[in-house]
């Protein structure tokens, strides 16, 4: 290796943080040691309570003082142990080191400007005057890709979206001239779209300017994608560390498999059976071979109890047809659907798929009666969901169910997983109380929990084993459709393959139809039957299957899928024409014409004035996009 | 909770104990009747084994007149900050739940209520209906329900926007059900921490009312013997610093053993 001779930018070994807790010492990171060259990016993985953050704290020397660290950091070549000596790790990292964190929101000082906030960073590391202070911000702010830097200095943090916050802070962090740069999650909170923007600026950085990047994410797929070297972490050790390509392809450490296992990459190539994704979960692997189900949906083969196969014979339908939903807050007005038809029939999963501000979780709402449309109807098995009143009928109710994002806060914390699930059964049934106890116990069982979890409140689950008790619940009064809001998004990557795998199972298993709203492309993939695209509340593309992806046409379908990182494609490798421009107006300014049109990279001046249909191309694939007949030879 | 809470809360629950204890037990701790004249009157403490604190003016046992009006300011206060969080709860859980017009006309009268001095809107309360036990716990119901109805409504808008009320209603529970069997008790915690308070402000204003003669004269109450001992003030100062320790005490015990409690709370939801 070439990096050899050099001297590494960070050396750190041994490093150990303890601290006291009630019941004796925890230890956060133990004997962690990392090196960092220059011109190179090494990302530290791990899920939440590895101890990834720690280490990176203990790096920028930001650790509460209670905790107690041993260990010895070298940067930039000096020769001081900077963790044994607080005031030269704070002299060093103020001027050698960057830091860039999760939310940019919360990171940037609200009340001043961001070139007022970009320039105190330039005071205090440069001793510049005051006009060369501003000339500095701005050449800053040019080389993170801000264009028109003059007037955008002038506008306060919430002025501004997600990924120019996010770029506003890497500015900050480039200000003192630093050789290396901690990035604590940078992109996670962002879209797709707007995540590859930012990994290609922190990119261009390393490699125009030699920067050392460390890069902490749970996301393999990102890490697998743009880094060097990776590290993976799990309970506070490093359990494997090396090449990217070598960690991510031929992962050694269970733990590494596992999470390479349940990260679901977006596959763009080649068909692969689909099979149990859950690497650590051995019950879920029963039974769950989807697609061959669907061919037999038809005439379903008798398992399990006969009420089951009536259910699954029986050929439930929801039909949103014309949906338009607008909030209003003051005079604003957001367009959270703008006239969606969408459909889910028993046994199939039907995904939604969008960034944030395209309306999916406002359709989920409608789909369940949570909220209702301003215009357009929602209609199940012909009967209207919610009659003239507004009201819902008992039946009607227990056919429709939802499983929520973060299981925590959809469980009411005064009242035991048992009780909570008794709920829809007591409103739904009349059942006696000992019936609908047994009936509680049959779920839980269903869902792979124990019978003692019943009794125990929602705080002593974990995120898994809750949203387990969620489906439960959901399943309670035997419906035939479900919502599923997000349902992994809040989990680990090893307990988000459990999950998929249980509703897959259970899909199977009852003939149930779901609704399932996600970001996440490869899980999208994974689950889905059919997958609708939308972009700020209208549909773009609609396709059939995980091929769905290789064909999809529209513009923003593709740039979705070029946004999304793989752990075995490196990220300078890809194609970079399929990106989106810039970022979504917001659902308060629709453009005009094809509402994509302003970040398309194939936009024609009538894409400015014309709202395209969505027209069929072949059977169950429709875009909505002008030049749709042309596409095929591009990509 | 830091020890402090605890050690202060401890010997506020241990006082108020004693004091529920005194209330219970005052026909056996003092028996008959504490406005009857029974000695010599000022009687300084200590002088007659029979009065250890001595005697009023009057004739009246000191002792008996503590322990007996333990009872009454006890009770009033308790009862007026039951009905107190009572209306705050309701109030404040329709307001907040149902939003819209409901909120608006509720918090009208809420703020309505509440730009009156609350002792000035008893005072008169109490001057209307008469002088009596239940007029003074009516005075003080109606007015300090407001704080309570605030703080109900503001954990009712916070609460009601998690997902579990929305789980509650996918299960098909009705409106009502979901704001009182689902919103509100999650939003009941800092409703605790405010009990102490408004328990420790009725002592007060009860006592208040009984210094200035508002409350029924036929019971013997702190108040009433803090408001009969100023005559006395320069001869037998005790029978005014009695009594106002004693109200003293017992707010203050109330506010200690509230404020434990609430920590105590707040550090179970966090677990």
């Amino acid at each position: 290796m070439k990096g050899a001779e050099i001297v590494p930018l960070m050396r750190l070994s041994g490093l150990t943080v303890r601290y006291s807790a009630h019941r004796g010492i925890v230890d956060a990171v133990c004997g962690v040691d990392l090196d960092l060259m220059p011109g190179r990016v090494l990302s530290v993985i791990g899920e939440s309570g590895s101890g990834k953050s720690t280490v990176l704290l203990a790096l920028a020397g930001l650790l509460p003082s209670r905790a107690r660290v041993s260990g010895s950091l070298l940067m930039d070549g000096g020769n001081g142990n900077l963790l044994a000596d607080p005031s030269a790790h704070s002299n060093v990292t103020g001027r050698t080191v960057g830091m860039i964190f999760q939310n940019p929101g919360a990171s940037l000082n609200p009340v001043l400007t961001v070139g007022d906030l970009i320039d105190e960073v330039v005071r205090v590391h440069r001793g510049l005057s005051k006009k060369e202070v501003r000339a500095e911000t701005l050449s800053l702010m040019s080389r993170v890709g801000i264009g028109d830097a003059k007037s955008r200095a002038a506008a306060y943090p919430h002025q501004l979206s997600g990924g120019l916050k996010q770029r506003i802070a890497i500015a900050a962090a480039l200000a003192g001239r630093p050789r290396l740069i901690l990035a604590d999650e940078p992109t996670t909170a962002l879209d797709a779209t707007v995540q590859a923007q930012i990994l290609d600026l922190l990119l261009d950085l390393v490699d125009r300017e030699k920067l050392g990047l460390l890069f902490v994410t749970h996301d393999i797929g990102v890490a697998g994608s743009i880094s060097n070297e990776i590290a993976v972490m799990f309970n506070g050790r490093v359990v494997e560390c090396g090449k990217a390509g070598d960690v991510t392809l031929a992962p050694k450490h269970s733990h590494t498999v596992a999470l390479a296992a349940g990260a679901l990459p977006l596959d763009l190539t080649v068909e692969q059976p689909k099979t149990s994704i859950s690497a650590l979960d051995d019950t879920a692997k029963t039974d769950n071979n989807r697609e061959q189900y669907l061919k037999s949906a038809t005439t379903p083969e008798p398992q399990g109890k006969d009420t089951q196969v009536q259910q699954a014979a029986k050929k439930t339908e929801l039909v949103l047809s014309g949906i338009t939903r607008v909030f209003k807050t003051g005079a604003r007005k957001a367009v959270a659907a703008d006239g969606v038809n969408l459909t889910v029939r028993s046994g199939e999963t039907v995904a939604l798929v969008g960034e944030s501000g395209s309306g999916k979780t406002t359709l989920a709402r409608i789909a369940i009666g949570l909220d209702r449309p301003d215009s357009g109807t929602v209609i199940l098995d012909g009967q209207p969901l919610i009659d003239e009143r507004g009201h819902m009928d008992r039946v009607t109710r227990s056919r429709v169910q939802m499983v929520f994002q973060d299981p925590l806060a959809s469980f009411t914390p005064h009242r035991s997983i048992g009780k909570s699930i008794e709920v829809p059964l007591k409103i739904a049934s009349d059942l006696t109380s000992r019936a609908r106890r047994d009936r509680v116990l049959e779920l839980l069982e269903s869902v792979g929990l124990e019978k003692d979890h019943a009794n125990r409140y929602p705080t002593a689950l974990s995120g898994g084993q809750l949203q387990r008790a969620a489906i439960a619940r959901a399943l309670a009064t035997d419906p035939d459709l479900l919502i599923c809001d997000e349902p992994v998004a809040s989990l680990d990557v090893s307990v988000r393959s459990q999950v998929l795998d249980l509703l897959t199972k259970l899909q199977n298993e009852r003939g149930l139809g779901i609704l399932f709203v996600s970001h996440d492309l490869g899980v999208v993939q994974w689950i889905a039957d059919r997958t609708v695209v939308l972009y700020l509340g209208r549909v773009m593309e609609e396709g059939q299957g995980k091929a769905m992806w290789q064909t999809a046409r529209h513009p923003y379908t593709r740039s979705l899928a070029a946004a999304n990182p793989s752990a075995t494609v490196p990220w300078r490798e890809r194609p970079s024409v399929e990106q989106a421009k810039g970022e979504a107006a917001g659902s308060f300014a629709i453009p005009s014409g094809c509402r994509f049109h302003p970040r398309c990279r194939m936009a024609i001046a009538q894409c400015e004035t014309t709202e395209p249909s969505l027209e069929q191309l072949e059977k169950g694939h429709f875009v909505a996009c002008l030049r749709s007949g042309e596409q095929l030879d591009l990509g | 909770m830091t020890r402090l809470t605890l050690i202060t809360g401890l010997i506020g629950t241990v006082i108020l104990a004693a004091l529920i204890l005194i209330a219970l037990f005052a026909q056996q701790i003092a028996p008959g009747d504490p406005l009857q004249m029974v000695g010599r009157p000022l009687l300084s403490p200590f002088a007659d084994p029979r009065f250890p604190l001595g005697t009023t003016q009057l004739g009246r046992d000191v002792w008996a007149g503590l322990v007996h009006g333990a009872r009454v300011s006890l009770t009033v206060s308790a009862t007026a900050a039951a009905a107190v969080i009572l209306i705050g709860i309701l109030v404040g859980t329709l307001s907040g739940f149902l939003g819209g017009y409901v909120d608006d006309v509720l918090m009208r009268i809420t703020e309505a209520v509440q730009s009156i001095p609350a002792f000035l809107l008893a005072l008169a309360l109490v001057s209307v209906l008469g002088a009596s036990v239940t007029s003074v716990v009516v005075a003080i119901a109606l007015s300090s329900w407001p704080p309570s109805a605030r703080l109900v409504r503001a954990e009712v808008l916070r609460v009601r926007t998690l997902d579990y009320v929305d789980a509650a209603r996918v299960a098909g529970r009705s409106p009502l059900a979901i704001a009182f069997l689902e919103v509100l008790p999650g939003a009941l915690q800092p409703v605790v921490a405010l009990i102490g308070i408004t328990v420790g402000e009725a002592i007060l204003v009860e006592s208040a009312l009984a210094f200035l003669g508002l409350s029924d004269p036929n019971l013997q109450s702190w108040g009433l013997m803090v408001a009969s001992g100023r005559a006395t003030l320069r001869v037998a100062p005790l029978l005014v610093i009695l009594p106002g320790l004693a109200i003293a005490l017992a707010s203050l015990s109330v506010s200690l053993a509230g404020d434990a409690l609430a920590a105590r709370l707040s550090e179970g939801r966090r677990a």
